[in-house]
C-alpha cells in the first residue's frame, strides 16, 4: 500500500519541525517560532473539523457518520483515510479502557505529589525529567516528535465509540 | 536510597505499566484497546477533544518553548 502524498507531506515536515526543534532553546524566539508552527496548524484543523460537521450535521440531518470518519458497515471493518482498519463489532464496552484510565490518573497523581513536594531535585516532575532528556538533541527531536503523534491521534477522526455514549 | 532515587523508581514502575498497557494492547486488542483507539474513544465528545487539544497546546508550549 502506497501512502498517500499528503502524509508523506506530514511525516516529513514533522520530522524536519523536530530536526529545527533540536537546535533551538527555551525562552527564545525561534523555540516559540517552531512550537507555534504545530499549535497553529492544529487550532485551523480542529476549527476546520468542526465547522465542516456542523455543516454535513445540518445538510443530511442527524447523521451516525463521525466527522471525517466513515460509519462501520454491518459485519465489515471501517477504514478511514489514512488509518487502519477498525474492527466492526459495535460500541466498546468502558471496561475495556479502565486500565488506561488507571494509568492516566496514576500519571497525575504521582506528577501533582511531586509538583507540590520540595525541592525539585528530590522530587521530579516529568517536565523536570523531560529536561534530562532535551539536553541532547537526539532527545529534543524524539521528544518533539512523540508531543506532534500525540497532536495528531487528537486531531484524526475515527469511528470509535464507547458503549452507553449519548451520541 | 535517596528520595530522589524512590521518586525515580516510581516514575521507572509507572513507565513499565504503560509499556505493558501498549504490550497487551498489540498482543490482545480485543482484551485492551489500543492507546490509539483510547484516545479516538475520548475525542468522539466534542467537549474531551477540545480539553485534550487544549492541553496538547499547553505541553507542548511548556516542553519546548517555556
Amino acid at each position: 500500500v502506497r501512502p498517500r502524498p499528503a502524509v508523506i507531506v506530514v511525516v516529513v515536515g514533522a520530522g524536519a519541525l523536530a530536526a529545527v526543534a533540536a537546535f533551538t532553546h527555551p525562552f527564545t524566539l525561534r523555540a516559540d517560532v517552531v512550537v507555534a508552527i504545530p499549535l497553529v496548524a492544529m487550532l485551523v484543523a480542529q476549527i476546520a473539523f468542526a465547522v465542516r460537521a456542523r455543516h454535513r450535521r445540518s445538510a443530511s440531518g442527524a447523521s451516525a457518520i463521525p466527522a471525517g470518519g466513515q460509519a462501520v458497515p454491518a459485519g465489515g471493518e471501517a477504514v478511514p483515510a489514512g488509518g487502519e482498519a477498525v474492527p466492526a463489532g459495535g460500541p466498546l464496552p468502558f471496561r475495556r479502557f479502565i486500565p488506561w484510565l488507571v494509568m492516566f490518573v496514576v500519571v497525575v497523581s504521582f506528577e501533582l505529589f511531586a509538583y507540590f513536594e520540595q525541592p525539585r531535585q528530590a522530587h521530579p516532575t516529568l517536565s523536570s525529567l523531560s529536561d534530562d532528556l532535551t539536553r541532547w538533541q537526539v532527545g529534543k527531536a524524539a521528544l518533539f516528535l512523540a508531543w506532534l503523534a500525540l497532536g495528531w491521534l487528537f486531531l484524526r477522526r475515527r469511528p470509535t465509540e464507547l458503549r452507553g455514549s449519548t451520541k | 536510597v535517596s528520595t530522589r532515587d524512590l521518586s525515580l523508581v516510581v516514575w521507572a514502575v509507572i513507565g513499565a505499566g504503560i509499556l505493558a498497557c501498549v504490550a497487551v494492547s498489540a498482543l490482545r486488542p480485543r482484551f485492551l484497546p489500543s492507546f490509539g483507539r483510547t484516545t479516538d474513544a475520548l475525542v468522539s465528545s466534542p467537549w474531551l477533544r477540545g480539553v485534550l487539544t487544549l492541553g496538547w497546546m499547553w505541553l507542548g508550549w511548556h516542553l519546548f518553548a517555556r
